[in-house]
């Protein structure tokens, strides 16, 4: 970690304090926030009024239960972020939780999660 | 036989001589040679520093593909290696324009590489105030926004 931060350091001095990232335009952002996890993605949400919204164009979400600190968040996660995305262009969709545990999400849930998959024409 | 070259002209003016097969790892290149063949290819946006670097990915590419049919999952394992190598030792503000040119010049191999290079930068972040010292990243929200955000977007942990 030590190591990594003094990176981090050498990285900043060498940008002056510049911003370097934002002079890419948002698909390139939402290209690089494609290829982290869903989870880090989401936290870039809080960056910046330009970041608020980047992540929820990224046209995959992988998240499981065990991401959440409980179920109902699980949930209320996963329905606004399809809510968001009726008319994007999602094209995965994976979600991970555990059918024998006490919170499997009920049958009718993932149907609905499964309709409006099929109808955003996930694969 | 003597291999066919091309010549790319930077921002600048500086003129690149460059095989044709090393220029035609860019989609566009690759059009532009169909279309106007024998002619310079003017790239107005791109400054000589990178477009020294993309032909010099362009050449290691081009390099490794030709290994014909005989390329092994080890010599493509290497091609990985020295990719990472590559974007390692660019400075923010430079990994940043290899990503605009490769996209500009579509050389998907190169974004990817130079898009999972400022990913991975973000993913070893522990937090949002990480990442904004890291890129210099002007938080432009209150606190209570930020807040807001966090409850609105109800944060996998």
């Amino acid at each position: 970690m030590d190591e990594y931060r003094d990176e981090c350091r050498r990285f900043k001095k060498r940008s002056r304090s510049v911003d370097w990232i934002s002079i890419l335009p948002d698909c390139l952002l939402c290209q690089i926030l494609s290829n982290l996890p869903t989870k880090d993605a989401v936290k870039t949400s809080a960056l910046s009024t330009r970041w608020r919204n980047l992540w929820k164009h990224v046209p995959s979400l992988d998240l499981g239960i065990i991401d959440f600190p409980n179920y109902t968040t699980f949930l209320t996660f996963v329905d606004s972020f399809l809510d968001f995305n009726t008319e994007s262009c999602l094209h995965e969709f994976k979600l991970k939780y555990d059918c024998d545990g006490e919170h499997a999400p009920e049958i009718d849930l993932l149907s609905r999660w499964i309709n409006t998959a099929v109808e955003q024409k996930i694969y | 036989m003597s291999k066919k070259m091309i010549v790319l002209k930077s921002s600048e003016g500086v003129s690149f001589v460059v095989e044709e097969a090393v220029a035609r790892q860019s989609k566009i290149i690759s059009f532009l040679v169909e279309e106007f063949p024998d002619r310079e290819l003017p790239l107005t946006n791109m400054t000589s520093e990178i477009l020294r670097k993309t032909i010099e990915y362009c050449k290691k590419h081009v390099v490794e593909d030709d290994g014909g049919g005989d390329s092994s999952s080890s010599s493509s394992g290497d091609l990985k290696e020295w990719d990472v190598k590559f974007v390692a030792e660019i400075d923010q503000p430079r990994l940043m324009d290899l990503l605009m040119a490769a996209n500009y010049l579509d050389i998907p191999s190169l974004l990817d590489v130079t898009c999972q290079k400022v990913a991975d930068t973000i993913a070893a972040c522990n937090d949002e105030k990480e990442i904004r010292a890291t890129f210099n990243i002007e938080n432009d929200f209150t606190e209570e926004e930020v807040e807001a955000i966090r409850m609105e977007n109800q944060y996998p942990i």
